[in-house]
């Protein structure tokens, strides 16, 4: 009896709860049944974790025929039309095809050589995947153009959908380039790619004018796939406008427009993610990751958006960027405080301190851990600020985290070296906590603050007690 | 052969340095541009700077020590490290390395590091003591006393300590020396040795360590470079030179080393060559091995993680090599720096709080992470 698919959903979701190695084996179960119907889409469920686990996969035929096309790949609920991406459901129509084509028995054969194969080993992947790359491209798109003047054919072969040819056709381009372009990837930062040193910049410019010079048009299909690497996409663009296409001005132009607004196209889409994070109650974190990425990806994409056929794109990206506004207000900076120094707050009150009613109680390791996690996210947002129109909230905000901080060190010192009475802390524990302290203050305001407030401290508590050396021979 | 031409107080060094104190001694900052930068003395006996591929830069930037804080914005740990070192007037290896503790130990690189800081300075004192112990083993051999003699009654009774005791007495006599300047001599020589260890201890000492580790990181570089199809395994045949130059000249000295010690009495007592012999060639090898621990932590962190990542491992590894001093090269040079510093430099990728000015305090965190593993 065949189980059915919601059951598969149901299973994988409760893989969420296990231990790492636990939740790989249930995915290395699930990659052996994973032509049967419904375990793709179960195993849809384990990707972020994978994404953030990064186990070494077994590759197989499939996956390696569909390896250039990575980037593209969108999930069902995710995948949005005309966007020149691939939904993870045309991965079986087309490798049907494609296995068809290159024929059982060598694909038996490469299955068995892939099963001793190192997925990280660039050149035996791409001399391996080069013919089943060539082939199966050439395979599709013959089916492809069976599709587009067969109505009953197309509709065997990929539905009725007109969107599916299109993205039929994206792997098409994209798997005729494939072993070109896992090299020129296997030299590229790994995504998301942030920076781009002049060795890479030379990898792009020379791969882009290979390229051109074998056919101009394969070199959008590449600049699709790399733009969908990069955080910021425009600096791609900006790498193809720098590079010289002696006689190809015309497409050049063309080229940059067109991968322009499907990289920012992809972008507003990305913004959905935001949405999606405040809704399942992300960390600040992953708030801050989420709104640099789309941020750097706008601000990069200047020379896209001031074109003048791009107004209407101008007020969508307007419109993201008020989203990711609320979003780093209501996650990052209205609750850094809290965030911050939640765990300290009682030493902020003077009066508790010195009348003895409360005993200071510092924060646990984790805590501290937790707190600077937070205070790196608040800076990272406090570098995109500016270009959501917050740099007034943040400045006030840091202000006021530096503010308690100060007092924090007053109280501290009090009871630390009080002038009268019994030590209530010892200073070596109170110096302890002040340093963590001073750290968060160092990330989210700098180490010219930080700095300040060291020198108080020290004036404040005076020197600190140095450990006695061993002695190896006791009282002697 | 390139040779290195020294500046006054800000300049710029090309090529290979000539001495190990021309080299300088690494300094475990957090900041990212300085990381492992070094510290030296200039031709007026003051402290200076020295930074390789600084901005992606030539050669290794010089400059005064007291205006690093001036020059380049440095984090909170730094400006307390800068301090520090400034104040205890450090500048060799184990100075730099105790004032690095020191500052690490009151939390200024994070609890992790901090706790490692601890527990490294705790531990130099155990080997002080553990070397102390196995020295006088060795002294009570002399008058034949060996350690089941003292172990009968338990290693720490009132009864073994006074058999030690006599017996030291005994040593000191045959020796013709004081008792008393013989437990200082001792006291003296397990500092001295402490770092590098005695043959006969249970444990090896740090540096002993530092040359196995050594050895692994050399072949895993080697054959990293073997199968790089980028213009990176270039830079990786020349790290895996530079550790192997290190390996055979720190070998030599600890051989050397472990002969010496053979003579106890000459090392105890009266011989002044032999006693200096000791002493330059422990104060040698924590100059050779200086830096190198930070360097086979950063490739070992680095090797399950992407090949871009061990790219970037690799470049920086040849950024802050410490490189072997011309005057103590075996053979002429066969690397062409300038080509190996032109493609590295060609790797240097940006940061992104570089184009606000700011600092990247994520960068901050994987030193600091390192930091927390490095002794």
């Amino acid at each position: 009896m065949k189980t059915p698919s919601r059951e598969w959903t149901q299973l994988a979701a409760s893989a969420a709860a296990l231990t790492d190695s636990k939740f790989l084996k249930i995915v290395e179960l699930f990659e052996r049944i994973r032509h049967e119907p419904g375990i793709a889409e179960a195993m849809g469920m384990f990707r972020p974790r994978l994404v953030e686990l990064r186990p070494p996969r077994r590759i197989t035929a499939s996956r390696l025929f569909f390896l250039p096309v990575e980037d593209l790949l969108d999930d069902l609920e995710r995948y949005q039309r005309k966007l020149s991406r691939v939904c993870r459901a045309t991965i079986d129509p087309c490798w049907r095809i494609v296995a068809d084509g290159f024929g059982e028995k060598r694909l038996a054969k490469l299955e068995r050589t892939l099963l001793e194969t190192d997925s990280h080993d660039v050149s035996a992947i791409v001399r391996l995947g080069e013919p089943l790359w060539k082939e199966g491209s050439r395979a599709l798109g013959k089916a492809l153009d069976e599709a587009e003047t067969n109505q009953k054919a197309r509709i065997a072969l990929f539905g009725r959908d007109d969107d599916v040819l299109r993205q039929v056709a994206v792997t098409v381009a994209v798997t005729d380039i494939g072993a070109f372009l896992q090299e020129v990837k296997s030299k590229l930062p790994d995504r998301p790619i942030q920076t781009l040193a002049e060795f890479h910049v030379e990898v792009l410019r020379s791969a882009i004018k290979e390229l051109a010079q074998d056919d101009i048009r394969r070199v959008t299909p590449f600049l699709l796939v790399l733009s969908a690497r990069m955080l910021r996409p425009g600096d791609l663009l900006a790498v193809l406008g720098d590079t010289r296409l002696d006689g190809y001005q015309q497409e050049k132009d063309e080229m940059a427009r067109e991968v322009g607004v499907f990289a920012l196209e992809n972008l507003l889409r990305q913004s959905g993610d935001m949405s999606k994070a405040m809704g399942e109650g992300a960390a600040a974190k992953e708030i801050a990751s989420i709104a640099e990425r789309l941020l750097d990806g706008f601000d990069s994409m200047k020379t896209t958006l001031q074109r003048p056929d791009q107004k209407a794109m101008v007020k969508r990206v307007d419109r993201a960027r008020a989203v990711i506004s609320d979003a780093l207000l209501e996650r990052v900076i209205n609750p850094a405080d809290q965030e911050l120094l939640g765990h300290v707050n009682r030493l902020a009150d003077s009066n508790l301190l010195r009348m003895g009613l409360d005993e200071p109680t510092f924060p646990t390791p984790e805590e501290i851990g937790k707190a600077e996690e937070f205070a790196r996210a608040y800076r990272r947002c406090a570098r995109i600020a500016p270009l959501v129109g917050l740099k007034s909230e943040v400045q006030e905000k840091t202000a006021d985290i530096c503010r308690t901080v100060r007092k924090v060190s007053e109280n501290l010192g009090n009871v630390a070296r009080p002038a009268r009475g019994p030590v209530r802390v010892d200073p070596a524990v109170a110096d302890e906590q002040f340093v963590s302290m001073l750290r968060l203050i160092e990330i989210i305001a700098g180490p010219d603050e930080a700095e300040t407030l060291l020198t108080d401290w020290h004036e404040r508590i005076g020197d600190l007690p140095k450990p006695p050396p061993l002695n190896p021979w006791g009282d002697d | 052969m390139s040779t290195a031409v020294p500046t006054t107080h800000l300049g710029i060094i090309q090529g290979r340095p000539s001495t190990f104190a021309e080299r300088g001694v690494c300094v475990p900052f957090t900041t990212p541009i300085l990381a492992q930068a070094r510290i030296g003395m200039d031709r007026y006996e003051q402290l200076e700077c020295l930074l390789p591929g600084f901005s992606g830069g030539k050669g290794t930037y010089v400059f005064s020590w007291k205006t690093v804080p001036e020059v380049i914005k440095i984090t909170l740990h730094d400006r307390a490290l800068h301090k520090e070192i400034l104040e205890v007037g450090a500048n060799s290896p184990d100075t730099i390395r105790t004032c690095a503790l020191t500052i690490a130990a009151r939390g200024f690189a994070g609890l992790a590091a901090a706790h490692q800081a601890k527990q490294a300075l705790a531990l130099d004192q155990q080997y002080v003591v553990l070397t102390n112990y196995v020295f006088v083993l060795e002294l009570l051999k002399l008058v034949g006393v060996s350690t089941p003699d003292l172990l009968k009654t338990g290693l720490g009774t009132e009864e073994a300590r006074q058999t030690a005791k006599n017996a030291l007495n005994q040593v000191a006599e045959n020796f013709r020396i004081a008792p008393d300047v013989l437990y200082g001599r001792v006291e003296e020589l397990s500092l001295q040795l402490a770092p590098v260890g005695l043959p006969q201890a249970p444990r090896p000492g740090r540096l002993r360590s530092l040359v196995d580790r050594l050895r692994t990181f050399e072949k895993s570089v080697l054959d990293w470079g073997a199968v790089e199809t980028t213009e990176a395994s270039g830079l990786a045949s020349f790290i895996a030179d530079c550790a192997q130059q290190t390996v055979g000249l720190a070998e030599t000295k600890l051989s050397r080393l472990d002969k010496l010690l053979k003579k106890t009495r000459d090392v105890v007592v009266g011989n002044n060559k032999v006693s200096a012999e000791v002493d330059s060639t422990v104060t040698a090898l924590s100059w050779l091995l200086d830096g190198w621990e930070y360097i086979c932590q950063l490739w070992e962190d680095s090797r399950d993680q992407s090949e871009d990542m061990q790219r970037i491992a690799i470049c920086e590894v040849f950024r802050i090599a410490p490189v072997i001093p011309s005057e103590e090269l075996a053979a002429n040079e066969t690397f062409d720096m300038e080509d190996m510093k032109r493609v590295q430099r060609r790797w240097v990728r940006g940061n992104q709080d570089w184009r606000t000015g700011g600092m990247d305090y994520d960068a901050v965190r994987r030193i600091e992470q390192l930091k927390a593993k490095v002794a």
